[in-house]
């Protein structure tokens, strides 16, 4: 082949949903050894992702005020199918479910468990031959799942798009949206760079990483990690943790919690079998934040934030298994 | 398909009115001749600039494979341009990663034909091949050989211990050996061991050939001359191959060795040309790049209207799935778009 067509095979399209299944001549010479098309075809691609981590005590302040240690045991699970309707086009339908289950000190006016169970609703679509966008919806309960009610119902959406400049650099944009936020609008840009024939800089979040490729199953990498989340508390909540109405304090009851949380470290990706990788990382958690804040549309000044310093992180470790059929 | 939209067209048409009326005597019957291509109602007077057209090949039926049209202008005539497509090496064009092209094979080589496997260059994608020539493991091929090239590797590997010795020379008789089984007409039997089974090369290519009914018909009669239908069978093949290749490139980062054929013949007034490189020894199993050259005469010269088709079956592309696939598609469309940019450049 005179020109080389290789690099295709980095990701790294189609639109013949029907095919005939006569010959221009009316006869085949070649005689063909595999099956004849099918009349109609709608590819359906499938992902998902099954991943756990625990970290290690930070010691967590109000301001100045100490909490206590605090450490989290995370859990997330996601399944996608995606029906490919026409050339460009993708649906994206799932579920996924994630759970933050903490270790609190007594007294500690901060939620044992802030957990998240959800559809995926949304859509790939293709804008010429260099821009993919992502649209999603996620409706579902997002709540400490105590008493669960309409109040727990969210819906963020994510909107996100590719741009493929070359096959070894694509500038990444976009774009959270959850009304129950105190950051209810959050834009995040970001980049793939493979500047080497092994390295790649994928500064892409939530899961920014520098990457090296050993071979072709396995990759080691340095990066960071961002689990986030908008959570509604129980109607009580406030009451049961020192933080109810007739209290001094600002009460809790019936509140949102923003939970952020980001881990930097080393890891590995292991590509065990073509449609399957098993990822491992470990290393340090510098920041945790709890911000609690009234359940309203914008940002609210007199939300309460615990949080640990960087020198009073903890560490982590964490493992995953992700596939695509 | 990249056609401008109608505003800017009319815009072009006031503000190049003389240059669109001297482009304008173009073949009437265009898009029927176009007919049977992902490309309808084309403005041949946007492409005189330059421009490229691309069209992501449809969902295919056949898991490996993937597919991408182009269309563009060649300032030069239909004759020219298919000599070119014959002579041209992309190994002289960096960018795209050939690090050895070498036409004008015999249909029969011998090994010493293939003496340039020994100069080329020091790069870690050629040392992929040298490496995997030298630690290969019949039991555990890490590259793409049949039974029986794998017992040659084993067998050579006993006599020559210098790993570059080696790859040269088992090398040299392999892709000799494909060269031979293919226009002869025996490749139809030919498997090739690879990770989770056996590959059978014809089967590929009539995969490819069948995954686009309406380009297949088209070139029926064409493929009907060459070794493809004579490996179904049913007669010998009829057309001799204008070249007879085999070349060294680079795919992911890791080198990658095939042998290819091309097949030209008259269709009407243009001509079809068939380029197939038969079996690569790793990252591709098969590729497949057909044109056909239409004469159209643009600002008063006989230029050449190029339709293109790359049909690849690599074992990868299996594992490509929704929107990694799409993304797949449009990186092809890059690699082909810079592909046509260096052999055009190649009439400059």
């Amino acid at each position: 082949m005179k020109s080389n067509l290789s690099c295709t095979l980095l990701a790294a399209a189609f639109s013949s949903l029907t095919a005939l299944s006569v010959w221009a001549d009316g006869k085949d010479e070649l005689a063909p050894t595999v099956a004849p098309p099918q009349e109609s075809n709608i590819p359906i691609s499938q992902e998902f992702t099954l991943e756990g981590s625990t970290t290690g005590t930070s010691m967590t302040k109000q301001g100045s005020a100490h909490i206590g240690g605090v450490s989290n045991t995370n859990s997330h699970f996601d399944y996608v199918m995606s029906p490919q309707i026409q050339d460009g086009l993708l649906l994206r339908f799932g579920v996924d479910g994630e759970r933050n289950s903490f270790g609190l000190p007594a007294a500690a006016p901060l939620p044992n468990t802030l957990q998240s169970v959800n559809a995926i609703i949304g859509a790939d679509m293709a804008f010429g031959d260099k821009i993919i966008m992502r649209a999603e919806l996620h409706p579902g309960i997002y709540s400490d799942f105590v008493d669960v009610t309409g109040s727990d119902f969210d819906m963020p959406a994510q909107i996100g798009g590719t741009y493929l400049w070359s096959k070894d650099f694509q500038i990444i944009f976009g774009v959270q949206i959850d009304l129950k936020s105190n950051y209810p609008l959050i834009g995040l840009p970001g980049f793939r760079w493979q500047f080497a024939d092994k390295w790649v800089l994928s500064a892409i979040p939530p899961k920014p990483q520098l990457q090296y490729e050993f071979s072709n199953s396995l990759t080691f990498y340095m990066g960071a990690d961002i689990l986030d989340g908008t959570y509604h508390l129980n109607d009580t909540f406030g009451t049961n943790h020192g933080h109810g109405p007739s209290m001094n304090e600002r009460q809790f009851n019936n509140n949102i919690c923003d939970f952020t949380e980001v881990r930097v470290g080393p890891g590995l990706t292991w590509k065990f079998t073509p449609n399957l990788s098993l990822d491992i990382s470990g290393g340090y958690m510098p920041y945790r934040e709890f911000d609690i804040h009234q359940d309203k549309f914008g940002y609210d000044t007199h939300s309460t934030s615990f949080r640990n310093s960087i020198g009073d992180g903890a560490p982590y470790a964490e493992a995953g298994i992700s596939g695509s059929f | 398909m990249k056609l401008l939209p109608l505003p800017h067209s009319f815009a072009l048409l006031l503000g190049f009115g003389i240059f669109v009326i001297a482009a304008s005597p173009l073949r009437a019957d265009l898009n029927s001749d176009l007919a049977f291509t992902a490309f309808t109602n084309v403005d041949i007077n946007a492409m005189a600039g330059g421009a490229i057209l691309q069209q992501r090949g449809g969902l295919l039926n056949f898991p490996r494979g993937i597919t991408s049209q182009s269309l563009y202008i060649i300032d030069a005539a239909p004759a020219d341009v298919a000599s070119k497509l014959v002579h041209w090496s992309p190994s002289s064009h960096p960018e795209l990663k050939v690090w050895l092209h070498k036409s004008g094979l015999p249909p029969q080589p011998t090994a010493a034909d293939f003496a340039e496997l020994g100069s080329l260059p020091n790069n870690p994608s050629v040392q992929f091949q040298i490496d995997s020539t030298a630690k290969f493991d019949p039991a555990n091929p890490s590259l793409q050989v049949s039974k029986e090239e794998a017992q040659l590797i084993a067998a050579t590997a006993a006599q020559e211990k210098d790993p570059k010795a080696l790859f040269v020379k088992a090398w040299s008789q392999i892709l000799a050996g494909r060269i031979e089984s293919f226009l002869s007409g025996r490749a139809g039997s030919d498997y090739y061991v690879v990770s989770g089974g056996n590959i059978q090369p014809i089967s590929e290519i009539k995969s490819l050939l069948h995954s686009d009914i309406k380009v297949y018909g088209a070139y029926q009669r064409l493929f009907n001359q060459t070794p493809v239908k004579a490996l179904a069978g049913t007669s010998a093949t009829k057309l001799a191959p204008v070249d007879v290749y085999y070349e060294c490139f680079d795919v992911e980062g890791s080198g990658a060795l095939g042998t290819g054929a091309v097949f030209q013949a008259p269709s009407g007034p243009s001509i079809q040309s068939a380029d197939i490189e038969y079996f690569v020894n790793s990252g591709i199993f098969i590729e497949i790049e057909l044109e056909q050259l239409w004469p159209i005469t643009v600002n008063g010269k006989a230029e050449t209207l190029v339709w293109r088709d790359d049909l690849v079956s690599a074992p990868n592309i299996a594992y490509l799935h929704g929107t990694e696939r799409l993304a797949s598609g449009m990186i092809m469309l890059q690699d082909t778009k810079q592909g046509i940019e260096a052999f055009r450049s190649e009439f400059k």
